[in-house]
């Protein structure tokens, strides 16, 4: 905590790179005196970090009239492949998906809860919670859990109330943005770029951005299949979810596994 | 009047595993799933006992292999046992949980006690195989939560020797024979390279026959008397070449 405090980020950065990835210099002598050691800190008996992140990546793209949602299987645990099929994308309601990467184990407990509460309200109101709705109620889940986050980043996609597509993209304690597109992950780096290019594209002459459903699909496969060629957390499988007026798709298509 | 203090001894959890189990296997094959560890509990780099069990059967179709701290699996054994024992007073001698369900329930647990920054320092493969239907489940899960299903699963230091082993030769229709001979390689090798693996293992079958057979432990053959530790050469050894 202390570390995040001194480099104050109000963006959308992993917080976790400071608090838990790079552990605070630690004094040799057990906190005696000031000195602070700046040399290699030793894994010791020393105890259990609660969090682990199993990578991978995953991004949405809104569309007029749908949200193109695509996403690696693979989950690693250090170098190590856990599994090459394991599915990031969970359907919400019949217009709303919620897409996350991170650490397995928090992604599976906040789409759980957020399954469960979803289901409060279809039986409270008689009908599903709008995408508004939910991106506000995922912030507000996040947020909830502020001292002990949920080490997942999230993108929720779906349809808003006019039917157009939209992505909600969020930090691990709940800020939130509304989107054209976004990418989150361990890949989120090498594919950030090449949605800024493909689908601002602000140094373009002759601006043509690709619009269509079969062309965003072919962009978003292209960009998990481009960052599978450098980030070795992502590969295997890419999961395409689709998200239009006739409901929540998913189909799967092999990619590069090494 | 004195103040009433209510003196606590302080919360001390699990913060580092302590008696230690290596690896353990799975594995679907032709008839069912095969569970697999050594018997081997250390502390420390000491052997602690060379004759332990590290699975236990759950139901007559569900069992459970664990390695790391050991305390912690006879806790596990421990809360499943309870909860089955229940839900048999329950429902008046019937069971209704299944493979997957005794996949669940650990994984929800870990889960909770990692919140509780508790946590059972395990990792843990269950494996098997409905009765009814005859389906087979595989699955792994970790301190964390993290469930992870698959065809062959390895948890700890047999993952980075073993995985690729059991890539090549991992086949859906692998009949008993063959998988047993999979399953020894990787344990010869886990006793080859790992300080903490012994050569006697145990095996748990799960067949859709024969329920859950947890069988005695054996020893696996190895193979010391080498030439190459005799004299240190063979096709594939080269002096260090020692530059100007």
């Amino acid at each position: 905590m202390e570390t995040h405090m001194q480099n104050e980020n109000y963006t959308n950065v992993n917080i976790f790179k400071n608090a838990f990835e790079h552990p605070t210099p630690k004094a040799l002598d057990g906190g005696k005196s000031d000195k602070t050691y700046y040399g290699p800190v030793m894994e010791h008996a020393s105890g259990f970090n609660p969090y682990v992140n199993n990578q991978g990546t995953t991004l949405a793209i809104a569309g007029q009239d749908f949200v193109m949602v695509a996403a690696d299987t693979r989950i690693s645990s250090g170098f190590n492949i856990l599994s090459r099929e394991h599915s990031r994308t969970t359907k919400l309601t019949e217009k709303c998906v919620i897409t996350s990467s991170g650490m397995v184990a928090d992604i599976e407990n906040l789409h759980k809860l957020l399954i469960a509460k979803v289901k409060t309200y279809e039986r409270q109101f008689k009908k599903s919670p709008s995408t508004e709705s939910l991106a506000q109620l995922l912030g507000n889940t996040l947020y909830s859990r502020r001292f002990m986050p949920f080490y997942a980043f999230n993108l929720l996609c779906g349809l808003d109330a006019k039917g157009q597509g939209c992505v909600y993209g969020y930090d691990a304690i709940g800020s939130y943005d509304k989107l054209t597109y976004g990418v989150q992950g361990s890949g989120s780096q090498l594919g950030a770029p090449i949605l800024d290019n493909q689908f601002v594209g602000h140094n373009f002459l002759v601006k043509q951005l690709a619009q269509s459903l079969q062309e965003t699909e072919d962009t978003a496969k292209d960009i998990i299949n481009s960052i599978a060629e450098r980030d070795i957390y992502t590969g295997d499988q890419v999961e395409l979810v689709l998200v239009d007026q006739n409901g929540v798709h998913i189909k799967r298509e092999p990619i590069r596994r090494d | 009047m004195e103040k009433i203090v209510s003196v606590k001894e302080p919360t001390m959890h699990t913060q580092v595993p302590v008696n230690i189990g290596t690896s353990v296997f799975g594995l679907r094959y032709k008839d069912g799933i095969m569970l697999a560890a050594d018997t081997a509990v250390s502390y420390g780099s000491m052997k602690k006992s060379k004759k332990s069990t590290r699975m236990a059967s759950l139901s007559d179709e569900a069992a459970i292999a664990c390695s790391g701290e050991m305390a912690d699996f006879q806790e596990l054994q421990k809360i499943l046992k309870e909860k089955r024992e229940g839900d048999e007073i329950e429902n008046d001698g019937a069971t209704f949980l299944k493979p997957r369900d005794y996949f669940n329930y650990p994984s929800r647990l870990n889960y909770q006690r990692r919140m509780k920054m508790d946590p059972l320092w395990n990792g843990s493969i269950v494996g098997g195989v409905r009765k009814d239907t005859g389906e087979t489940f595989l699955g792994m899960v970790d301190l964390y939560g993290t469930k992870v299903e698959g065809n062959f699963l390895i948890t700890g230091l047999g993952a980075h020797y073993c995985q690729v082993l059991m890539q090549n030769a991992w086949r859906p229709d692998l009949s008993e024979e063959e998988a047993r001979r999979l399953i020894e390689d990787c344990m010869r090798v886990m006793f080859y390279r790992d300080k903490k693996a012994t050569d006697e293992i145990q095996i748990t079958k799960i067949t859709q026959a024969g329920g859950v057979e947890v069988e005695k432990s054996y020893r696996i053959g190895s193979e010391w008397k080498l030439e190459f530790f005799k004299n240190m050469t063979n096709e594939f050894w080269r002096p260090i070449r020692i530059y100007q």
